[in-house]
């Protein structure tokens, strides 16, 4: 990796990891205010992230689809350690995540769409 | 020894072959895709040699098997990995297992604004991908670092076209030799079988 690549993805590593310290900071006192169990609104999930207020527009039943699986457990948004949040984040996540449950969904995705079939793998 | 454990004994030494040939062909398909690659410097190699690099290979070799590269219009699999990452993200112990969380799955999800875009540059030359929507496909599988990084070194390798578009996208689209072999070392190792099954 030549010096310079290396420096912008530390800088953007850097970043995130503080995006994701100020979201550990902040998600259990905003969850404090705001009650633990109480779930998350339409309008929370969607400030913070371009591709959901996009879908929730374009797609709204599955934009609440995603919105009830996500206050299934609401919780488990609200805290995580430095080392889980690290773990969860698309630049720091293992990079050699596969699982053979998840090689087998996707043969399956690729099967069932070019056979037109109706059934998601699941 | 009595012929139920001499049965058992025949038995376990079939299960052995077999994991054998099937360890061997992978071994085999690795080292024919670092051979065939252009670039052997040891960067690509190292590159190619990730587990990773199998499966996007088979990711590849699936495309075209199931005729995708026949067609012009692939929002049937769009439309099928978005409700599938739908199922997915219902179920949190499944996301635990596959080591993904709900943000990645919900950026993965094909939207009004990167729908048209995959259908078009799909459309325009059967087979390209943005970077960004190959690695939606693959999100379950491995993160997006690590298919950019694979997308480099099968580029470098000459497995790929990787073209940077005006629009500061990167479109890639294979040229089918990864196919090939990968469909080639299966196909070897399902005669083997056969063969060795009527034997």
């Amino acid at each position: 990796m030549s010096s310079s690549r290396f420096l912008m993805v530390k800088a953007g590593t850097l970043a995130l990891l503080a995006f994701l310290m100020t979201t550990a900071v902040v998600a259990p006192a905003v969850a404090q205010a705001r009650g633990m169990d109480q779930p998350y609104s339409a309008d929370e999930l969607t400030a913070s992230d371009p591709n959901l207020r996009q879908l929730r527009r374009d797609n709204p039943q599955l934009f609440e689809q995603i919105l009830a699986a996500i206050n299934r457990d609401a919780s488990a948004r609200n805290s995580g350690s430095p080392e889980e949040l690290a773990a969860a984040s698309p630049a720091l996540d293992d990079l050699n995540r596969s699982s053979p449950e998840a090689l087998l969904g996707l043969f399956l995705v690729l099967k069932g769409a070019a056979k037109g079939e109706n059934q998601v793998p699941r | 020894m009595d012929s139920n454990s001499t049965m058992m004994g025949t038995e376990l030494e079939s299960d052995l072959h077999l994991l054998e040939r099937m360890r061997f062909a992978r071994a085999q398909l690795n080292e024919e895709i670092c051979t065939a690659s252009i670039d052997q410097s040891g960067d690509v190699l190292h590159a190619l040699r990730l587990e990773s690099s199998y499966h996007l290979c088979e990711f590849f070799f699936l495309l075209k098997a199931n005729g995708f590269y026949e067609t012009d219009d692939i929002h049937a699999l769009a439309d099928m990995h978005n409700r599938y990452l739908t199922e997915v993200l219902k179920n949190e112990e499944k996301m635990r297992r596959m080591n993904v969380t709900s943000e990645r799955l919900l950026q993965a999800i094909f939207t009004g604004d990167t729908m048209p875009r995959l259908l078009d540059v799909w459309r325009s030359a059967r087979g390209s991908l943005d970077q960004s929507n190959l690695a939606r496909f693959l999100v379950t599988i491995m993160s997006t670092e690590t298919c950019r990084k694979l997308v480099v070194a099968f580029t470098k390798a000459g497995f790929l076209e990787r073209i940077r578009t005006p629009h500061g996208t990167v479109v890639i689209r294979s040229k089918g030799i990864v196919e090939d072999m990968f469909g080639a070392s299966i196909r070897r190792l399902r005669l083997e079988l056969q063969s060795g099954m009527s034997a």
